[in-house]
């Protein structure tokens, strides 16, 4: 509670006390000394002890007397502090704006108050400051604000606040860490390859991505569409009665086909995905090409499952397309942490158990440790129910390998256990190929290029 | 020039510490002798306290003859002190202190206490009196605490030395327990000055200290949204060298197994391409704030705590009562613990105790003081308690309204779907 300039102040003022009360001895010995005939006579005038007596116990005193006025107006238990954000979901990369506002219950008023409010350290604080330094009267309510810029996908919590009360002088201070006040904020994964497909589209107007158009066949089929206005040509069957009558006008509805591509994505969540600088880790990139392939599937209105496994199934999302659907994933796969081992063969007799036939199987795994036999057996039995499986599967060491800070025999050594990699990796895809299951290595540059090729090619596949 | 505004708390509160710090120096200097502040005890200190070295050498000279059984350990001693004096010193008046270079040689003069003291009393001043007006005057440049609690202690030994060497008329009378006359005695008003500036400089701290890095503050913050709202996109942020890139990369692959190191290098040398980054960072910062002050009129002020500033006039009308009250306080608290007496007459304490030689000795503040400062203690222990039941009381209240509130706030606006909590990132790019 005794700031460290109380502390001082007290302590000085005990020194000087202290000083007061030897040169009051000081003088009395030297008078002895003196009277019993022992050297000059040294005079310490009265004056001295009692000027250091009076300066003491001033500073004593001035200090004291500081505590039950700071005990009345100064308590940090009263001041209630509340925090708003803007938005409780973002995109990595993304702003959000927070406001703080800190309100004083207590009766008397705060001289000084200090309020920090924490923010995850991976966020980077992009205008304003996390703290204020106000003077808060009683009732008062004051409010600041600061923009953070949210960097990594996850789950975070803004907060807690870190509330000091201090008095005028300086003298003496009371802290409290409102605990529990903290705010959830969900980051999803980067939104950039997505703003990055508008290039794609921009290509595909001009003929340059031939195929990756929608080519769901509206007017025929059994599933709702939507419904029209009827136009010449329209099968009368086809008429909504319904509507008519409540439009005035002939409307139709349409049906669309069942060909459309209903995708199931499987994404290793095993602690070898970890792999790599944190912002660039294998799962990071997995993370974002799970992310494009469900937009690239949405935009086309074909339906996206997930299935986020390691030892065991961590998340499942049936299949399903629409802006909700679209949320659910992204929320899903902002939590993804790396840990355990990955069983890529009960996720897929999991999913399998959950959906009869889907259509395009895409497994993001690096397939380290994997047991091949098992593996291509369970990935068969997909194949069997008319699946197509690929399998893309980011290389360790193109993730994991800093090369701009490696001596020449750290090169050489990577370079042979990169060879090693390469060795098993090779054995692995060729197991898998037999099995009729693409698997495609890729590394961090290419890894989204080759989610949009085989999006493509699948769609050409199923002719959906 | 905005942080100039709002301050004038700030300097009214300097002109008064620096009013105080130059009415306590000039009263000092004025009534000071001048011969107190002697620049010749700088030689005369370093001179005894060479001496004092030698003498403790001759002493352990004399230690070891002794030890030795050397005869000659007298003429030794003497043709020492003579080389100190001769060779090391190269002289020095004695005249001063009345001791003849015999009698210093022979030992019979040193160590002389008291000439020792008054030489150490000068040379300590002569090193106050600058150090006490550089941190008083630096105080008012950035209103450190630091600085007026160094000039505070400067001045308040100044004045103990020159009252202790007796160059300096004090007059009070120790024995009177008047309050008055304590009050209008020259010793206890220059303390009191003294107090009272420390204390104006630490009131003149805490509107700096509230006033100034919130105004710094808001001109910061200002002069950043400025800079973004002016920010420009310098470069077109394309797909083109990434795609080139690409190409390479596949192109590696395609080679050879040992071409992973040369897409590594392309990473890392995409790392090292800042500018870039921060363009595009800026321009989304820029976009974010343009959308954000035209959702959010208050988010300008919010972001430069405008609304947390207090009032520069409100500062100094809560200062200055408050100060004078604390003040009045201390003079009487102070009164009561120098004469104890008073107190102790009015709280009815045994005459024995009143009549005796004892109760007029220093000490007896303690009597009073120790049992003062406990009390106070304690009645802030139990004002405390007070408040702790109070603000239980108030903060559950408080959480209710709050939680109440947010509820209502829910039920109107949390829709999971669509536009409602959907990343602004959507919205603006239209891609959703």
């Amino acid at each position: 509670m005794l700031s460290p300039r109380g502390a001082f102040t007290i302590f000085g003022g005990v020194v000087l006390i202290a000083f007061g009360f030897a040169a009051t001895q000081m003088h009395i010995a030297f008078t002895t000394y003196h009277a019993l005939g022992g050297g000059k006579q040294i005079n310490v005038p009265e004056e001295l002890p009692f000027f250091l007596l009076l300066m003491g116990c001033i500073m004593i005193l001035s200090t004291v007397i500081g505590i039950p006025i700071f005990r009345l107006s100064a308590d940090p238990r009263a001041v209630v502090v509340t925090r708003k954000i803007d938005r409780e979901k973002v995109f990595a990369g993304d702003y959000v704006f927070v406001e703080v506002t800190m309100k004083n219950t207590g009766l008397g008023g705060i001289d000084l108050l200090e309020v920090y409010d924490a923010y995850p350290q991976i966020f980077e604080l992009a205008l304003g400051e996390n703290w204020v330094l106000t003077k808060l009267e009683s009732g008062q309510e004051v409010s600041f604000a600061y923009v953070v810029r949210a960097l990594k996908r996850g789950r975070y919590n803004l907060g807690p606040s870190k509330v000091i009360v201090k008095d005028r002088l300086g003298l003496f201070f009371e802290e409290e860490v409102k605990e529990g006040n903290e705010t959830e904020l969900i980051v999803y994964p980067p939104y950039e390859d997505i703003a990055k497909m508008t290039v794609v589209g921009k290509k595909r107007l001009m003929g340059r991505a031939f195929g990756i158009h929608k080519t769901r066949a509206k007017g025929i089929g059994s599933e709702f569409f939507a419904i029209r206005e009827y136009v010449m040509g329209d099968e009368f069957r086809r008429i909504d009665w319904k509507g008519f009558a409540r439009k005035g006008k002939p409307m139709v509805r349409d049906y669309e086909d069942e060909k459309s591509l209903t995708s199931i994505i499987f994404l290793d969540c095993s602690g070898s995905m970890g792999g790599g600088p944190p912002a660039n880790s294998k799962l990071e990139y997995a993370i974002r090409a799970a992310v494009l392939l469900t937009h690239l599937a949405f935009e086309r209105s074909d339906p996206v499952g997930l299935c986020i496994f390691s030892d065991k199934v961590q998340a499942w999302i049936k299949p399903g397309r629409g802006q909700r659907k679209f949320y659910e994933i992204l929320e899903a796969l902002a939590v993804v942490e790396p840990g355990g081992g990955a069983n890529i063969e009960g996720a897929t007799e999991f999913v399998l158990s959950q959906v009869r036939k889907a259509g395009f199987f895409m497994v993001i795994s690096d397939l380290e440790h994997a047991n091949v036999e098992k593996l291509t057996k369970s990935l068969k039995q997909a194949v069997a129910r008319n699946n197509n499986v690929v399998v893309l599967a980011p290389f360790g060491p193109f993730f994991e390998v800093k090369v701009g800070t490696l001596s020449p025999v750290e090169k050489a050594l990577a370079e042979a256990v990169a060879e090693e990699y390469f060795g098993e990796r090779a054995k692995v895809i060729k197991e898998l190929q037999k099995a009729e299951i693409d698997t495609i290595s890729v590394g961090p540059d290419d890894i989204l290029s080759v989610v949009i090729d085989t999006w493509i090619k699948q769609k050409r596949i199923s002719g959906a | 020039m905005m942080i100039g505004r709002g301050k004038y708390a700030v300097h009214t509160l300097r002109l008064i510490s620096l009013f105080s710090f130059l009415l306590i120096l000039s009263y000092l200097l004025v009534n000071i002798e001048l011969d107190a502040f002697d620049p010749r005890a700088f030689k005369n200190v370093g001179i005894f306290l060479i001496a004092l070295v030698g003498e403790i050498l001759i002493n352990l000279s004399d230690v070891f003859t002794e030890l030795g059984g050397d005869a000659g350990a007298n003429v030794s001693k003497s043709v020492i002190r003579t080389m100190i004096y001769y060779v090391l010193l190269g002289g020095m008046d004695l005249s001063d202190y009345n001791m003849t270079a015999e009698e210093y040689i022979s030992g019979e003069a040193f160590p002389s206490p008291k000439i020792f003291a008054s030489s150490l009393g000068s040379m300590v001043m002569l090193i106050l009196l600058p150090i006490a007006l550089l941190s008083g005057l630096g105080f008012l440049r950035d209103c450190n605490v630091r600085l007026s609690v160094i000039c505070f202690f400067s001045l308040s030994a100044l004045l103990a030395i020159a009252v202790a060497k007796e160059k300096i008329e004090l007059e009070y009378d120790t024995t009177s327990e008047s309050l008055g006359e304590l009050v209008t005695s020259p010793l206890f008003f220059l303390g009191l000055i003294l107090l009272f500036y420390l204390e104006i400089s630490f009131q003149a701290s805490y509107a700096y200290t509230i006033l100034e890095p919130n105004l710094k503050r808001s001109e910061r913050i200002r002069q950043h949204i400025q800079r973004i709202k002016e920010f420009s996109e310098t470069e077109e942020i394309g797909p083109l060298k990434e795609e080139k890139r690409e190409e390479t990369t596949e192109t590696a692959k395609r080679k050879s197994i040992e071409s992973w190191i040369l897409i590594r290098e392309q990473i890392e040398e995409r790392r090292v391409a800042k500018p870039r980054e921060s363009v595009r960072v800026n321009i989304k910062l820029k976009h974010y704030l343009e959308s954000l002050l035209r959702n959010n009129p208050d988010a300008q002020r919010l972001l430069s705590a405008e609304t947390a500033r207090p009032k520069s006039g409100r500062i100094l009308l809560f200062i200055i009562p408050n100060f004078v009250i604390r003040l009045s306080i201390v003079v009487f608290l102070s009164w009561i613990v120098l004469r104890p007496i008073v107190f102790l007459r009015a709280f009815h304490a045994p005459d024995p105790l009143l009549d005796s030689v004892e109760s007029l000795q220093p000490e007896t503040t303690f009597l009073v003081l120790i049992p003062l400062v406990l009390a106070i203690i304690i009645f802030s222990g139990f004002i405390g308690t007070i408040q702790e039941k109070v603000h239980k009381n108030v903060l559950k209240r408080v959480r209710e309204e709050e939680k109440e509130k947010e509820e209502i706030e829910k039920g109107t606006t949390m829709v999971f779907t669509g536009t409602g909590t959907a990343p602004s990132t959507i919205e603006t790019d239209g891609n959703s």
